[in-house]
């Protein structure tokens, strides 16, 4: 299956808000920032990051999950005249790993899953503004 | 279906549901969003979701936008957009009543019914076309406004036309449009202009304005002087669209984007010469109808003030910066705009010691004593790019009312004296031409 980085972005998006409704937050914690990664990437491409044949970014430093994707975000938004799009600050995501899909439940509080929603609540107006803009169908 | 049409083309779609977009606007805005593409978006308040009746009314509604609106809109299941702040969304990006008030009351239940505009300035500039191979194609270019550079154009269009040839103009001064009423009485304006290609283009629509958008100018006897002007006269939210034509497709800078108009009109029209008329000044716009085009000749319009040098030393520092310039030095001309009518020779003479300069210091090589390879030229040179051709001054030219009037009973005599140079510089563009087809 190709990567389709926006659709992408939406269904984790969606589900990670329902997940976050029932307070079930590890899930939503993951899930949030799965999004925001497709998002960005979503975007990464609409400023000239190039995919490969499967759809995934060409350039190895760009397959990387959101929290350390930020710093290639910002570098092609900076590379891209066409359309404004905003800097993110660096610090997005410092404490979200993939890895904390093993973790035992019990370490995601509200609080955690506050700070994620929140950083990837940036992302998902990103591209709503892409979107309404014309830049993304 | 027309970016033009939209407005109304939505009022239609809208009027029949009138009471339900009462209800759903009643504390938020309903956006008709029409973004950098020329596309449309509804961006419906979220209220309206919690509604299954007004839900409903919602789909119908994206039905008839996604059936009638193409291709200035998205397929149904993507015309919607909920949002629970619409006045958030709007960000600062123009916006007006959809109905204007004067309209009748009528329609008062459609009142908090707003057209979004996302539109944009910017492009890619900095690369360079190689010319082309048939047609030449001549840029008139200025620095600053008001040095003559229309009426020189529309001029030398009117010469080479008396000479038989057919001459194709484009008016790419979009901003402040002047060149086709010049060659053009107003009746005679096309339905549509550039403005209207470059948006229509974005929705793969171009087709659609192509054939309407070509003015016959009646001035010439001989020849065929077609006119392409920034706008045409279905003429409707000229600022909506000048704000759309710098978007890229597809890769594509705007700038290649024109290109491809030149290219295809200029298949249709088969003209002997394409003269196009560039906006003054050092911006993006300015820039790229000199480095994207296939210009094989750039008319560098100056008079001899401060001013206009500064300004052409801010174009070349760009320039030398950003683009090949060997690729582009050998196309550039000088031109000694409104030469006034004493002192010519004092004048002359300042003029080349700063065109001199400027050449000098942005496009010609570096020559040490002993060598003889090299693209440079002494300061009196008359082959030389810095070296003028010379417009003059003429007090018959000078604040004309109409410069349509004046080309209908040109003199051909007063023509050659005041632009004479600006031809003969020219001639051997069509010659070369002439002997390519034979
Ligand atoms: N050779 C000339 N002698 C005297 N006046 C002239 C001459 N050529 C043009 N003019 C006058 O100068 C003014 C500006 O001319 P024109 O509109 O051709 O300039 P332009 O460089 O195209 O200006 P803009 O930047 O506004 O498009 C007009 O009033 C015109 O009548
Ligand atoms: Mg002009």
């Amino acid at each position: 299956m190709n990567a389709d980085f926006k659709d992408a972005h939406e269904r984790h998006w969606e589900d990670a808000e329902h997940l976050h409704e029932k307070e079930l937050l590890a899930n939503a914690d993951y899930l949030y920032g799965l999004s925001a990664e497709c998002g960005l990437k979503a975007i990464m491409q609409k400023c000239g990051m190039k995919l490969d044949g499967k759809g995934s970014p060409e350039n190895k430093e760009d397959r990387k999950h959101i929290n350390e994707l930020i710093p290639r975000y910002n570098g092609y938004r900076d590379k891209f005249t066409t359309f404004d799009f905003e800097q993110l600050p660096p610090n997005l995501f410092k404490d979200w790993h993939v890895d904390h899909r093993y973790a035992n439940r019990s370490n995601f509080t509200a609080q955690t899953v506050q700070t994620t929603y929140g950083d990837a609540f940036k992302i998902y107006e990103l591209v709503r503004r892409a979107i309404i803009n014309g830049l993304m169908k | 279906m027309i970016f033009d049409e939209i407005r109304q083309v939505m009022i239609g779609i809208l009027r029949p549901y009138a009471d339900s977009v009462q209800k759903m606007t009643a504390s938020q805005k309903l956006l008709v969003n029409c973004d950098l593409m020329g596309r449309v978006r509804l961006i419906v308040p979220s209220r309206a979701k919690n509604d299954t009746e007004l839900e409903k009314i919602v789909e119908i509604i994206a039905q008839k936008i996604s059936e009638q609106l193409k291709p200035h809109t998205f397929d149904a299941d993507r015309v919607i957009l909920y949002e629970d702040d619409t006045d958030a969304v709007i960000n600062d990006a123009p916006t007006s009543k959809l109905l204007s008030d004067d309209l009748d009351t009528h329609y008062d239940a459609l009142k908090n019914v707003w057209l979004v505009d996302r539109l944009i300035v910017g492009g890619n500039w900095a690369k360079i076309t190689d010319e082309t191979s048939s047609s030449p194609r001549i840029v008139f270019f200025s620095i600053k406004g008001g040095v003559g550079r229309s009426s020189s154009l529309a001029a030398t269009a009117y010469h080479f036309a008396q000479l038989g040839k057919k001459v194709m103009v484009l008016d790419l001064d979009l901003e402040s449009p002047g060149l086709s009423s010049a060659l053009l009485p107003e009746e005679r304006r096309p339905e549509f202009g550039i403005t209207d290609w470059l948006v229509e283009d974005l929705v793969d629509n171009g087709n659609e304005v192509l054939d309407e958008m070509v003015g016959y100018s009646t001035l010439s006897r001989d020849g065929d002087i077609w006119v392409i002007p920034a706008y045409g006269r279905k003429n409707e939210r000229y600022v909506a669209k000048l704000g759309r034509v710098w978007m890229p497709k597809d890769e594509q800078a705007w700038s290649e984007r024109l290109r491809r108009l030149i290219d295809q009109l200029e298949d249709r029209l088969k003209p002997d010469l394409i003269l196009i008329d560039s906006r003054a000044g050092i911006d993006e716009v300015a820039s790229a109808c000199v480095t994207s085009l296939g210009a094989n000749l750039v008319l560098l319009f100056a008079s001899d003030s401060a001013q206009t040098w500064n300004g052409y030393k801010l174009l070349f520092s760009f320039w030398r910066d950003a683009i090949d310039v060997a690729k582009i030095r050998e196309k550039l001309q000088m031109v000694a705009a409104l030469v006034p009518v004493n002192n010519r020779d004092q004048y002359y003479s300042s003029f080349i010691d700063q065109s001199s300069a400027l050449f000098t210091e942005f496009f010609y090589d570096q020559m040490d004593a002993g060598e003889i390879d090299g693209w440079n030229f002494d300061l009196n040179s008359a082959d030389a790019p810095h070296y003028p051709a010379k417009i003059l001054w003429h007090q018959g030219w000078s604040s004309l009312s109409s410069l349509h009037e004046k080309l209908v009973d040109a003199d051909d005599s007063e023509l050659k004296l005041i632009f004479g140079q600006i031809f003969e510089f020219l001639s051997p563009y069509l010659d070369e031409k002439g002997q390519q087809h034979v």
